[in-house]
This record gives structure tokens, C-alpha cells and sequence, in this order.
């Protein structure tokens, strides 16, 4: 079995959260956007869809008897069929079986299939497991959560940011980069050095001016590991986000630590570079490549 | 037991080796001599009307520090700092407006304000036990490591010695008045010694241990656990009907011992001995005594402790910058030195008046204000605020005296002491132990209900540091007894708090049983969801079955239909479900869904409230 890199996978995630983010931040589709890359995609899948045979429509009175059966295996093969059929109506069923409550096994799978439904009406349901005693449950429902886009996620999640379960927090700090929510940036910053480390992907997709400065002062502070989480998505954020003059100062630090993870970091900026970036970000990523000052035009 | 005793020399001081018994026709002899009956006080009543209108210096109001290279010194309250090149083995003594130290076989004697030194001897490898002075010769026993290597000696202040008697028996510590030394020795007897002559003039017969001779303020007193005055009275005192004085007994951490015996030598070390003592001042008044402040002191390492005299109540409490070193009763006020170097003055309600640094960690330390009346203009804050801060500020090693101040705590009326046991559960600091008495102590509480409700407002918080939750089932317990329904939506919204223990959640669940409003039904019809059918142990089954009593008595149709359909569900653990069964069978449960809380108290509770 290939075993990867930590480095990439951390690089990797963080390149999907941006990707994710940066969906979540395109302009309504039309106009201009039809000849950008993304725009075509989400056509092609449209088109995959259209084609794809039609689902049954779900026989929600039969569901419905099946969910308050109070029979944990009739339940459970219920929500197997609302999750498998996708259709959002099934949303409502599920949500109520929340509400009146049940075994774990059955919880587990009823905010599983909330959270492939994603429909956002399904946050107010999942919100109080998100403090449930059990903590496989209370992961869940944060990650249903993100997954719907719920009105009250960010806020759920800010919340759970503040608990005393680890993986809780991790999921919540990057679930709160996913879901762009910029008012848990002050959050964010005060759990960086306290081993939430995901945070600081979340800040690289949410930072603006002053506080992506403020993060790249945590490079040689923290853990270069969970810093280069944070860089990528720096890199490639647009102008109006985060200056290109931070990001050519960013690049140089980078060059002069001189580490393998160091370039490797930036080959893949390199890489991922969006063809509408800036030139001179660009090219500075190159010269510091080859070992040139970023800043210094005459070496 | 071999007992020689040698009066070896009388160097060099002719006059002062002529007999002089003259004025004191009932003198007993040569010193320490084994053959002496006791004359029923009558030897030392002479002498005490001899010397009657005879008074000894007070000592000087200062303060000494001892480091590995100097001595340190600072006349009180404000006097500068001086210093001695050079240290000493055993705890300097102040005598008079001296101080009298020892170090590599020399005692020597400084003057208290300046640091003068006045006169050095040799005293052949001897350390210093105790010394006195009035005013025309300083005396001193000094010793070895080792019992049977005692000497007695009496300086002049021009550094002459003018009698020196060494002893296989061990010397206590001396004093001395009107040119007359008074030694105890053997732990019954004080010999009084005309330094002139050499003669034992009198000798008194103590029915206790008596192993310190002691000047206070100009009186002299004898004795070691308690104190007899050398006064008019001094001849009963072999009948134990002399003016005496003791402190009362009680229990104190590291058992301090207030004077300690006089036979015993303190090395300036590490050494606890140092550092868990007592302090008093005795004061005679008319026919009886009592100690100065009407208080003492008491030193655990970084506590000081003030208590009264009558029955060992703590008057007040102090934590330090570093251990207690040396501490001494005023007329008014005390005085402590701790290993910082810093000399605290305390009035006699024990509030910050000022006093010295010393400039350097110290090993060793002696204050001395018995002459001093120490004034402050600072109001003393209440004794349960003084406990609770210096509970703040102990260290997690200090748990011995952390114990002692909880139970003083617990003694007073004052509602802050809920706040104080409140924070002890907050702090890390403070050992389990501790935190779990407190916590019990807390679900005792009846009054500080405001501090209640503001701690339930806190809850467990990682990015703000806050990493204890709030003592959840203490303060619903008391809450619960003092029927406080203010405090049901705080402890509705700790129940969905999962950064609760298991065990205190149930305690708030039972106290929303008696307490809840219409206002909670969201909280509890929520936890009653998520645990219904997921309760995996018996403190959340008992938590689900006490909330659904609530939602019986406060839901009206919704909450009681919510708990019928709970009890038929098959999903519902097993446990909650015959817990629901109970309840929906109990006659008129449900039936008042807005009244208030019952008044009477909830059995669970006051079972509970046994619990930590």
C-alpha cells in the first residue's frame, strides 16, 4: 500500500478547503463566469445528472412508520433509504427522529444521512447532538453540519470550538474555514498555538490584511507542519485578500529556510497556481525555486 | 547519668572573682550544685525584691537575615539596611540593642542599628543557644553539636569576658538583670548567678519543664511550653501558683512549637524547625499575664497565621513571598521575616504596615519587635476574604495548611466563603483533595447565592482558559435547599453541557426536578431526547428520569405526552424506561404543571448533598 506524505495530505486538504471556499465565494453563474473551468464542470455534472435514470420518489408515509417504529433494525434500513434516495424530502423525517431521539447506533446513521442530504433546514435538528456526551455523535453532528451549510453551523461550530473534546474542536476549526465563517477568525487565532492545528488552515482561507500578517508570525513559532497547512491557501488567494506583498515576503522566508518540506511547499503553490494569479506572485515563487531572492530583482 | 559541672575560670577580672554575697544572705552556693534543697521559693523571692526595681533593655525593634556570606540587618520599622561580611551557624539572637551571633568558633556581638561590630571571642567551636543582655553585660550559653560541651558566658561591652563557666550538662537559654545571669539547666531548674562573684545566688524549682530564661520587654520569665514570671509571685511558683502564662492548645499544621526547648541549638539550614513556629509576647497585668494583641502567631513555611490567645480562634491570615523564617509578637502588632528577605509588619488585626527588605534571599532570619507597638492605617479586610486569598496564593505543596484554612472557612458566616470555595473548585492549583472538600463543603452552603448564580454562569471554556467547569452538583445541591428558582435556567443550560461530569449533571437534573419552570422546557424536553434512549450509565439514567419528573410538573399535556411515548418507545434504555413507568404511575404527578416548587425539601437532594 503507497503511505503518503503527512505533508501532502495536510497540503491537500487544505488545497480542497480552499477549492471549497473559493466555490462557495464564486459569483452567481452567467456572463463572463460561463468560460471558466468550474463553470463547465458543474455543467457537465449537470448534464451526468440529467442523464442519469430518475430516482423514486420516496413513499414518505411508509418511512415516516418505519422511523417511529421504535424497531432499531426498521429504522435503521429506513434511513439507509432516505440517504441512498437523496430526495430532500426525506430531510424532515430525519430531523424529527432527532428531536424525539434515539439509540446511538440509529442517532449515528439518522445525522449521517442528514449530513448527505445537506439541506440546510436540517441545522436546528442537529445542533443539540453537537453537545451530545457521546463523542462519535457529537463529531457527527458538527460534520452534518458543515455539510448542510445550516444558517446556525457557524455559530454551532464557534461554540464547539470552545469544548473540552479535542477532535470536537479540530473539526469545528475546520469546518469553520469550510464554511467561510469569518467572525470565528479572533477564535481561531487564540486555539492556533493552544494544538488546534487545523486552525490554521481555516485562518489561510479566511484571513484578510492585518491578520494574515498576524498569521504568517506564527512561521518559526509553530510547527512547520501545521504552518504549511495555512501557506498554500495564502498563496493563492487573490490580491483583494491578501497582498501580494506579503505573499512575496512570505516566499522568501520560505526560500530561506532552505528545507525540503520548504520547497516542496512551494513547488506545489506552483503548481495549484491559478492562471489568473499574480504574475509577480508567480514569478517570485519561481525564483525562489531556483534559489533567488524573491525581493532582491538584481540577483 | 555522670552531672560534673566546672566553674573553669573567671578570666582575668579580679574584683569581679571577690565573693559578693553580702546583700543576699540566702544564697545557695556554687552554681548548679546537685546537692541544693529546695528552699520553697525563698532564695529567689530575695532575689526578685533585690532586683525588683532593676530593668533589663527591651530589645531593640530589628530585624536580622542571615545569607550564605552576610548577616543582614534592619533596625524596625524603618531603619536602613545593614550588613555583615560574614555568617553564622546558629539563629543570631537579639539582646538588648545587640545582636549576638556565632560563626567559626567566635561569638561576636553587633549593634542592632548599625551593624557595629562591638566585640568578638572565642568560644573554642561552640555555636550560639541563647543570650540576654541588660544593659552593662551580655550573657550567652554557647555549644556544640554534640550534649555535654555547654558554656555559659558573660561580656562585657568592651568585649571582656567577666565570667565563663563550662558544663557536661546542658544550659538553657539565659538571661540576665541587674548583673545577676539566670541559667536554666536540667529542665527544672533556673540558677541565678552573680556574674560578679560567680556565686549561684538563688535557684528556682519549676514543676514544669524550664529550659529558657527570657526577657520581655524588660521582664523576665522562665519556663518552655509556658512561661513563669519573675515577679513578687515568683516564690509560689514551685507550687505552680507563680504569674504564668501558656498558649492555648489546638491543633496546627506541622505542630509548631513556640519557644522550643532552650537546650537545643538552631542551625541556619533548610530545616522546617525554622519554619513552623510560634510567636507571643507575654504581658503581665495586675496579678495575672496575657500575651500582647491578646493573639499569637503561627507559621506553616508561606502562611502566618494569627490566633487568639483565649481559645486558639484565628484572628486573621497572611501568606508570604517566601517561607517564615522569624517572627515576634509586639506590644502592638507582630513581625515576620520570611526567605525573600522581606520583613512584613502586621498591625495587631493583622493588616500590611509596612516594614523592611532585607535585599537577599535568606536562610535564616530573627525578628525581634517585642518593645514595638506597630501602627497601620489599613482597615482589615474580612478574615474569610484573607483566607480565600491566601488560598489563592498557596502553593500546591502547602496542602497541610490549604486543609487548615478550609475548615476555618467552613467556620465562618460570611456568604464571600461560598465565593472562596467556589474558586478553590476553579483552580488548578489547589490539590484534588482539597478541590473535593470543597465541593462538599460547598453543597453545604445556605448563603452567597449571588456567587452561586455566578459561578453557573460559567461554563468550561478552551479559548478563553477556562478549564474547569463550575462545581455543578454542589451548587445545585444547595441551590436545590435553599429553593432558589432564580438559578433553573443556569442549571438548565448545564445540563446540555457534555464538559460536565456525569455525577453533577444527575445532581442539577434532581434539583430541575423540585426547581424548574415552564421557562426550561426546551432544555429539558432536549436533554430528555438525546438521553432517553442513549443513557449508558446509571447517573444519566437517574439525570433522564429526574428530568422527565420535571417535564411531568411543568409541561403540562406536551411534556407529559413527550414522556408517555418515551416510556412506550422500545428504543428507550431499559433502566430510564421502568424510571418513566414509576413516574407516570406515582398519583398526581404532571398535575400542577405551573406551580411552583414544592418548599419542602427534595429527599434526593439532602441524599445528594452528602456527596462531593
Amino acid at each position: 500500500m503507497a503511505v503518503r506524505n503527512p505533508s501532502t495530505l495536510i497540503i491537500g486538504a487544505a488545497l480542497a478547503l480552499l477549492a471549497t471556499a473559493q466555490a462557495a465565494a464564486a459569483p452567481p453563474k452567467g456572463g463572463a463566469d460561463k468560460a471558466s473551468p468550474k463553470a463547465g464542470a458543474a455543467k457537465a455534472e449537470k448534464a451526468k445528472a440529467e442523464k442519469a435514470p430518475p430516482k423514486p420518489k420516496l413513499d414518505v408515509p411508509a418511512l415516516q412508520k418505519a422511523l417511529e417504529s421504535g424497531d432499531e433494525a426498521k429504522t435503521l434500513e429506513a434511513l439507509d433509504t432516505v440517504a441512498k434516495n437523496g430526495d430532500p424530502a426525506g430531510a424532515a423525517l430525519v430531523e424529527a427522529l432527532l428531536g424525539r431521539g434515539a439509540s446511538v447506533t440509529v442517532l449515528s446513521r439518522a445525522i449521517e444521512t442528514l449530513g448527505i442530504l445537506g439541506q440546510p433546514s436540517s441545522g436546528a435538528a442537529l445542533a443539540p447532538y453537537a453537545q451530545h456526551r457521546t463523542p462519535e455523535l457529537r463529531r457527527a453532528a458538527l460534520r452534518a453540519l458543515v455539510a448542510t451549510k445550516a444558517p446556525n453551523a457557524g455559530e454551532v461550530l464557534r461554540h464547539a470550538l470552545h469544548g473540552s473534546d479535542a477532535s470536537q474542536r479540530a473539526i469545528a476549526a475546520r469546518g469553520l474555514g469550510e464554511l467561510k465563517v469569518r467572525a470565528a477568525v479572533p477564535e481561531l487565532f487564540t486555539v492556533l498555538p493552544k494544538d488546534v492545528a487545523e486552525a490554521a488552515q481555516s485562518l489561510g482561507v479566511l484571513c484578510v490584511a492585518d491578520e494574515c500578517e498576524k498569521l504568517v508570525g506564527f512561521l518559526g513559532r509553530l510547527r512547520f507542519e501545521v504552518m504549511e497547512s495555512a501557506i498554500v491557501p495564502l498563496l493563492l488567494r487573490p490580491q483583494a485578500d491578501v497582498s501580494d506583498d506579503l505573499k512575496l515576503r512570505l516566499i522568501e522566508r520560505l526560500r530561506r529556510m532552505a528545507t525540503q518540506p520548504a520547497n516542496q511547499l512551494l513547488q506545489t503553490a506552483l503548481a495549484k497556481f491559478p492562471a489568473d494569479g499574480s504574475p509577480k506572485v508567480k514569478q517570485g515563487i519561481e525564483r525562489a525555486l531556483k534559489g533567488y531572492s524573491v525581493t532582491e530583482e538584481g540577483q | 547519668m555522670r552531672r560534673s559541672f566546672s566553674l573553669l575560670t573567671a578570666l582575668g577580672l579580679l574584683p569581679l572573682t571577690a565573693a559578693c554575697g553580702g546583700n543576699l544572705a540566702q544564697g545557695v552556693g556554687a552554681p548548679f550544685s546537685e546537692t541544693w534543697q529546695s528552699d520553697q521559693g525563698k532564695s529567689i523571692a530575695a532575689l526578685e525584691q533585690k532586683l525588683h526595681g532593676a530593668k533589663s533593655p527591651a530589645a531593640t525593634p530589628v530585624a536580622v537575615g542571615v545569607t550564605e556570606s552576610s548577616i543582614l540587618g534592619a533596625a524596625l520599622p524603618d531603619g536602613k539596611v545593614w550588613t555583615h561580611s560574614g555568617s553564622a551557624d546558629t539563629l543570631p539572637i537579639v539582646a538588648g540593642d545587640l545582636v549576638l551571633a556565632s560563626s567559626a568558633g567566635k561569638l561576636f556581638a553587633l549593634e542592632s542599628k548599625s551593624g557595629k561590630q562591638l566585640w568578638s571571642i572565642d568560644v573554642e567551636g561552640r555555636k550560639l543557644r541563647g543570650a540576654g543582655d541588660d544593659g552593662t553585660y551580655t550573657v550567652a550559653v554557647v555549644a556544640g553539636d554534640n550534649p555535654g560541651k555547654s558554656r555559659f558566658v558573660a561580656v562585657s561591652r568592651s568585649g571582656d569576658v567577666v565570667r565563663q563557666i563550662d558544663s557536661t550538662i546542658d544550659l538553657g537559654y539565659p538571661a540576665v538583670k541587674g548583673g545577676v545571669a539566670f541559667i536554666p539547666w536540667s529542665d527544672q531548674y533556673v540558677s541565678a548567678v552573680d556574674l560578679k562573684s560567680g556565686d549561684e545566688l538563688a535557684r528556682l524549682l519549676l514543676r514544669e519543664i524550664v529550659s529558657q530564661a527570657r526577657n520581655y520587654d524588660g521582664d523576665l520569665w522562665f519556663g518552655e511550653r509556658g512561661l513563669v514570671r519573675f515577679d513578687e509571685r515568683i516564690r509560689l511558683a514551685t507550687t505552680n501558683q507563680g504569674t504564668r502564662i501558656g498558649l492555648p492548645a489546638r491543633q496546627l499544621p506541622g505542630k509548631p512549637l513556640w519557644l522550643g526547648s532552650g537546650n537545643q541549638l538552631w542551625p541556619v539550614n533548610s530545616s522546617a524547625r525554622l519554619k513552623i513556629r510560634m510567636a507571643a509576647t507575654p504581658v503581665a497585668e495586675g496579678d495575672s499575664a496575657h500575651f500582647t494583641n491578646h493573639a499569637y502567631l503561627a507559621s506553616y513555611f508561606r502562611v502566618v497565621i494569627g490566633l487568639s490567645d483565649q481559645d486558639g480562634s484565628m484572628k486573621f491570615v497572611k501568606s508570604l513571598s517566601g517561607d517564615a523564617l522569624g517572627m515576634s509578637a509586639g506590644q502592638h502588632g507582630f513581625g515576620v521575616c520570611d526567605s525573600s528577605g522581606k520583613v512584613s509588619l502586621l498591625t495587631e488585626k493583622g493588616s500590611d504596615a509596612g516594614g523592611a527588605d532585607l535585599g537577599a534571599r535568606l536562610t535564616a532570619c530573627t525578628v525581634d519587635v517585642t518593645a514595638l507597638s506597630v501602627e497601620g492605617s489599613q482597615s482589615p479586610t474580612p478574615l474569610a476574604e484573607q483566607i480565600g486569598q491566601a488560598l489563592g496564593e498557596l502553593t500546591p505543596d502547602m496542602a497541610v495548611a490549604q486543609k487548615l484554612l478550609v475548615d476555618e472557612l467552613t467556620k465562618l458566616d460570611d456568604p464571600l466563603v461560598t465565593k472562596i470555595l467556589i474558586d478553590l473548585t476553579s483552580s488548578v492549583k489547589i490539590p484534588p483533595d482539597l478541590r473535593s472538600a470543597a465541593r462538599k463543603l460547598i453543597a453545604t452552603r445556605r448563603t452567597g447565592k449571588e456567587y452561586m448564580l455566578a459561578a453557573l454562569e460559567r461554563h468550561y471554556d478552551y479559548v478563553s482558559d477556562v478549564l474547569l467547569p463550575p462545581p455543578l452538583g454542589p451548587l445545585s445541591d444547595a441551590l436545590a435547599a435553599m429553593n432558589e428558582v432564580s438559578a433553573t435556567p443556569l442549571l438548565a443550560r448545564h445540563l446540555n453541557d457534555p464538559a460536565n461530569e456525569m455525577a453533577d449533571v444527575e445532581r442539577a437534573a434532581v434539583a430541575l426536578g423540585k426547581l424548574a419552570t415552564p421557562a426550561e422546557y426546551e432544555d429539558l424536553r432536549t436533554f430528555f431526547a438525546l438521553y432517553r434512549a442513549t443513557a449508558d450509565e446509571p447517573s444519566l439514567v437517574n439525570a433522564v428520569v429526574a428530568v422527565a419528573g420535571a417535564l411531568l410538573r411543568i409541561g403540562g399535556p406536551g411534556g407529559k405526552t413527550l414522556v408517555e411515548r418515551a416510556a412506550q418507545d422500545p428504543l428507550t434504555q431499559v433502566d430510564v424506561k421502568r424510571g418513566l413507568n414509576t413516574l407516570l404511575t406515582q398519583p398526581a404527578a404532571g398535575d400542577a404543571p405551573s406551580a411552583p416548587p414544592p418548599a419542602q425539601k427534595s429527599p434526593n437532594v439532602a441524599q445528594n448533598g452528602k456527596r462531593p
